[in-house]
C-alpha cells in the first residue's frame, strides 16, 4: 500500500534536501555542508495523476535526545519525530559516514515506527573502496535499506518499489545483561508496552522508573548510549569493509595545502579572486550580446511598432522604455549572475567551501563567534534572506543575534547586479578588482560590527569549528548547470516581479508633470519624478552625486525595496533621454558581432573597453555622463552595498528577532554606509579640492566614533531589556 | 568504538586532544564530538581549548579533560 504522507530524516548534510527536490520536483536549497535546511520543507511527490504522497524534508539532527545545545531547527525536527504523524519514516545516511549516521537510526528503530533506511552516496563509498552489506544491514534493523544516490533519476522509483512493498516488524537488536533486562522488563509491566525497546528513549527522557538504574561506573544516559554504540559497533564490523583506497591519502595531502596555518588564507583569497575575474570575463562579453539583443528588441523593437501602429507617443515610451526597458535591464544581468553561480556552485560541489569555512572559522573566534556561523554567511552571498533563516542552527541566542546582525553585509547576488553594470561601464579595466573589493568591504563591515557587539553581548569564546569535511570530488557539469540556472531563474523571476512595473510607474512619473501634461526630451527634467528626486539628491552630495544625476537617487530609493531593482531604475531612468528609436537589426547584428569578438580575444584578466564601449550606446552613455568622477562612482558602490538591506530582509529579521533589532540593524548599516560612502569619495577626490576633503575626512571619522559608541549603547541597551523580559516571563 | 573505549583512553592519558582521538580511533572527529558529548554532559569529561588565544591551527584542537574522581577501570 502507498503512504499518504512520509517524512525524511537523517544527520546534517546527509543529502535529505537533495532527495526531497528529486522526489518533488521542488528546488529547495542544497548545499555540500551541515545546517542548509533550518525549517520543515512540505511537497507532494506525485505517483500518477490520481495518487501522491505528501513528503516532508525535515532539518537535520543527529539524535533524538539532544543535551540543550542543538538549535531550532533540530528541536523542531525531535518534537515532529515525537508527534509521530508519518505513515513512513525515510532515514536517509552518508554511506562515508555510516557509524556516525547509526545512532540517529537506531534510536528511530526503537521508536517502532515503520521505517526505510537509505544508503545515500553509495557510489562515492565504492569509490573509497568502501563495501557496505546491505543485507546484513537489513536483517540486523529489521527494516528495508536502500543502497542509493540522491541525485539519480532512478531513486524515485527504488523508493517507491520500497514503500509498495513495505511491511513492518519490530527491532530487536541490543543484547541486555541482566541489569537492562530487569530494568526493562520492570519498564514494560508498569507502561503495558509490547514494543521491546521504546523504554530506552522514555528512560532518556527522565521517566521515573530511571531512579531503579543502577550501575556500577556508568550514569544512566551513557549506559543507554552505549547499548546503541556496541551495536553500532558490531553491525558496522560484520556489514562495513574498508579496503585500501589511495583517494583518502590524496584528498589529506590537498587538505594539508588548502588548509595550511599560514598558506590557507591567502589560497582561499586567491580562489574567490580567481572566481571575480573569471565571471566578470566571460559574463561581460555574454552580457554585451545580450544588452544588444535585449534592447534592439524590447526596447527599439516595441518603439517602432507602437510608431507603426500610430498609437500615441506616451504608449510608444511607457511599452517600450517602461516594460520593454524593465524586461532588458533584468535580461541583462542574467548572465553575470549565472557565471557566478556557477563559479559558486563547483566551490562547494567539488568540497572547497567547506574548508573555506573551516579556515574562516580562526578569524570568527577572534571576534566571539562560532564557526557555524558561516553557513550563514555564505548563503548570505547568494541570499540575505535565507541566510539569516540559517542563523537558527545556533543554540546560543547571543550567537544567532550577532549573526543575524553580520549577514546583511555579506553582499548578495542582488548587489552583484549593480556592480557588474556599474563596473562594466566605468571600470573597464581591472573592474574584477573593484568587485573583489566591495566584496572585502562588505565582508570588513560584517566583522567591525561582531566586533563591536561582542563586549556588549558578553560572548564567551567559542570552541573550534568542528565540521564534517566532505571529500573532493569532481563536480559534474550537468548539475552545475542545473544549480546556476535555477538559482538564475529564482533570481530573475524576483527582480522581475520588481523592475517591470516599477520601471513602467517611472517611465509615467517621468513623462508628466504636476498639470498631467505629457513631457518629452529635455522637458522631463520638470517632471514630477526629477522634481522630487533633485530635492533629495541633496543628501547625496557629499558623496558626489549631483543635481544631474538625479536619477541615481532615485536607483537607491528603490533599493529600498529590492536590490535587483537599482540598476532596474537606473536603467529606466537614464533610458529615456535617448531620444528616438535606432534600427532593430543592425544593433542586434553589431551586439553579436562584438560578444563573438569578445570571446575570440579572450582575456583572464578582464578588460571591457568593448562592452563600455558598447554602453555608450545605449542608457549607459547617459550614466557615464551624469557621474562626475570614479570616485562618485565606487562611494556610490560603497553606498549600495551596506545601506538598508532589502525590505524582505529587514521583515526577516524583525520575524526572528523583533523590531528593536530590525530597526537597530537598519539604522546601523545605513549610517555605516552614507559615513564610509563619504570617506571613500573625499579620499578618492582629495587631489582635487586638499582642504574641504581633510576637513570632511576629519568630520567624519568623528562621527564614525561617535556612531559606533551609540550602537554599542542600544545593543547593550536592547539586549539587556530582553534578557530582563525573558527572565520575567 | 564505544564510549566506554574512548572513556579508558582519556582517564588513562588525563587530557586528549580530539585530533588524537580521531587518529587514535580511526574516525573522524565529527562522530569522536559527538560521542564524547555523552561524556561532558555528564560532567566526568571537560573540554576545553588548548592554549588561551586559539587561533594557531586549522583543525580540532579541543582537548578533552578528565574530570571525576573515580579510579581507573582495568578490567
Amino acid at each position: 500500500m502507498i503512504p499518504k504522507k512520509i517524512a525524511l530524516i537523517g544527520n546534517p548534510n546527509s543529502g535529505k534536501t537533495t532527495l526531497f527536490n528529486r522526489l518533488t520536483r521542488m528546488n529547495y536549497r542544497e548545499g555540500n555542508y551541515s545546517g542548509v535546511t533550518v525549517e520543515s520543507c512540505f511537497g507532494s511527490w506525485s505517483i500518477d495523476h490520481n495518487t501522491s504522497i505528501d513528503v516532508v524534508d525535515l532539518p537535520g539532527c543527529y539524535s533524538l535526545q539532544p543535551f540543550g545545545q542543538d538549535g531550532q531547527d533540530m528541536q523542531e525536527t525531535i518534537r515532529t519525530i515525537h508527534e509521530g504523524n508519518f505513515d513512513c519514516i525515510v532515514n536517509v545516511v552518508d554511506a562515508l559516514n555510516l557509524q556516525r549516521h547509526l545512532y540517529l537510526t537506531h534510536q528511530l528503530r526503537e521508536l517502532d515506527v515503520p521505517m526505510i533506511l537509505l544508503i545515500n552516496r553509495i557510489d562515492l563509498a565504492q569509490l573509497h573502496n568502501i563495501d557496505i552489506d546491505v543485507d546484513v544491514l537489513s536483517n540486523q534493523l529489521n527494516c528495508p535499506v536502500l543502497p542509493t544516490v540522491a541525485i539519480d533519476p532512478q531513486v524515485s522509483k527504488t523508493l517507491l518499489d520500497a514503500l509498495v512493498n513495505y511491511k513492518h516488524s519490530p527491532f530487536s537488536g541490543y543484547k541486555l545483561n541482566d541489569k537492562w533486562q530487569s530494568l526493562q522488563s520492570k519498564f514494560m509491566q508498569e507502561e503495558s508496552l509490547v514494543s521491546q525497546y521504546g523504554f530506552l528513549l522514555k528512560l532518556e527522557a527522565g521517566h521515573p522508573l530511571k531512579s531503579y538504574y543502577q550501575s556500577d561506573s556508568l550514569p544512566m544516559s551513557v549506559g543507554i548510549a552505549e547499548l546503541r554504540y556496541q551495536h553500532i559497533e558490531s553491525l558496522t564490523a560484520q556489514a562495513v569493509v574498508k579496503r585500501k583506497s589511495n583517494t583518502k591519502s590524496i584528498h589529506r595531502r590537498i587538505d594539508q595545502i588548502v588548509l595550511h596555518d599560514w598558506l590557507g588564507l591567502p589560497i582561499f583569497f586567491l580562489v574567490m579572486y580567481g572566481l571575480f575575474a573569471l565571471t566578470i570575463s566571460l559574463a561581460g562579453n555574454l552580457q554585451v550580446g545580450v544588452d544588444a539583443i535585449t534592447h534592439a528588441l524590447l526596447v527599439d523593437g516595441v518603439r517602432y511598432t507602437a510608431d507603426w501602429l500610430l498609437l500615441p507617443s506616451w504608449w510608444g515610451s511607457f511599452l517600450g522604455l517602461g516594460i520593454g526597458q524593465g524586461i532588458a535591464t533584468t535580461l541583462t544581468f542574467t548572465p553575470v549572475l549565472f557565471c557566478m553561480f556557477m563559479g559558486l556552485g563547483f566551490l562547494e560541489h567539488s568540497g572547497y567551501m567547506s574548508r573555506a569555512a573551516l579556515l574562516m572559522d580562526q578569524l570568527m573566534r577572534k571576534i566571539g563567534l562560532p564557526g557555524r556561523s558561516l553557513v550563514s554567511f555564505i548563503i548570505g552571498f547568494g541570499c540575505n534572506v535565507p541566510a539569516i533563516m540559517a542563523a537558527r542552527h545556533l543554540d546560543q541566542p547571543r550567537e544567532r543575534l550577532m549573526t543575524i546582525l553580520m549577514t546583511p553585509f555579506m553582499s548578495c547576488g542582488a548587489r552583484l547586479t549593480i556592480y557588474a553594470v556599474m563596473v562594466t561601464a566605468f571600470f573597464p579595466r581591472g573592474g574584477h578588482n573593484i568587485i573583489f573589493i566591495l566584496y572585502l568591504i562588505g565582508i570588513a563591515a560584517a566583522i567591525l560590527t561582531g566586533y563591536l557587539l561582542q563586549p556588549s553581548l558578553a560572548l564567551e569564546q567559542p570552541l573550534p569549528l568542528v565540521m564534517e569535511m566532505p571529500d573532493y570530488q569532481k563536480p559534474k557539469i550537468r548539475l552545475l548547470m542545473h544549480y546556476a540556472r535555477r538559482q538564475t531563474i529564482h533570481f530573475v523571476r524576483r527582480a522581475a516581479k520588481y523592475i517591470i512595473p516599477l520601471s513602467a510607474l517611472l517611465t509615467l512619473l517621468m513623462h508628466f508633470n504636476a498639470h498631467g501634461q505629457y513631457l518629452a526630451g529635455n522637458q522631463m527634467e520638470q517632471s514630477i519624478l526629477a522634481s522630487t528626486a533633485k530635492v533629495l539628491t541633496v543628501f547625496f552630495y557629499p558623496i558626489g552625486i549631483h543635481d544631474n544625476n538625479w536619477p541615481a537617487t532615485v536607483g537607491l530609493l528603490s533599493g529600498l525595496l529590492a536590490k535587483e531593482v537599482v540598476v532596474g531604475s537606473m536603467n529606466a531612468l537614464y533610458g529615456q533621454v535617448v531620444v528616438g528609436a535606432e534600427p532593430v537589426w543592425p544593433q542586434i547584428l553589431h551586439g553579436i558581432h562584438d560578444m563573438l569578438h569578445g570571446f575570440l580575444h579572450f582575456d583572464l584578466v578582464p578588460s571591457l573597453d568593448i562592452v563600455s564601449n558598447q554602453f555608450h550606446a545605449s542608457a549607459y552613455g547617459e550614466m557615464l555622463n551624469a557621474f562626475d568622477s570614479s570616485a562618485s562612482v565606487f562611494a556610490f558602490l560603497v553606498f549600495a552595498l551596506l545601506y538598508f538591506p532589502c525590505m524582505s530582509t529587514i521583515v526577516v529579521i524583525r520575524k526572528e528577532l523583533g523590531r528593536g533589532w530590525a530597526s537597530i540593524s537598519l539604522v546601523w548599516s545605513t549610517m555605516l554606509a552614507y559615513f564610509l560612502a563619504i570617506i571613500c569619495y573625499q579620499v578618492g577626490t582629495i587631489a582635487e579640492h586638499p582642504l574641504s576633503s581633510m576637513m570632511w575626512l576629519v568630520l567624519m571619522l568623528l562621527v564614525l566614533a561617535v556612531l559606533m559608541k551609540e550602537f554599542k549603547k542600544r545593543v547593550k541597551k536592547t539586549w539587556e531589556k530582553q534578557q530582563y523580559d525573558v527572565n520575567t516571563a | 568504538m564505544t564510549l566506554t573505549q574512548l572513556k579508558h583512553y582519556i582517564q588513562t592519558r588525563q587530557a586528549v586532544t580530539l585530533n588524537e582521538l580521531s587518529s587514535v580511533f580511526a574516525c573522524d572527529p565529527k562522530t569522536i564530538e559527538l560521542m564524547m558529548q555523552h561524556w561532558t554532559h555528564t560532567g566526568m569529561v571537560d573540554v576545553k581549548l588548548s592554549c588561551d588565544d586559539c587561533l594557531g591551527c586549522m583543525t580540532a584542537c579541543q582537548t578533552y579533560v578528565w574530570q571525576s574522581n573515580e579510579s581507573l577501570d582495568y578490567q
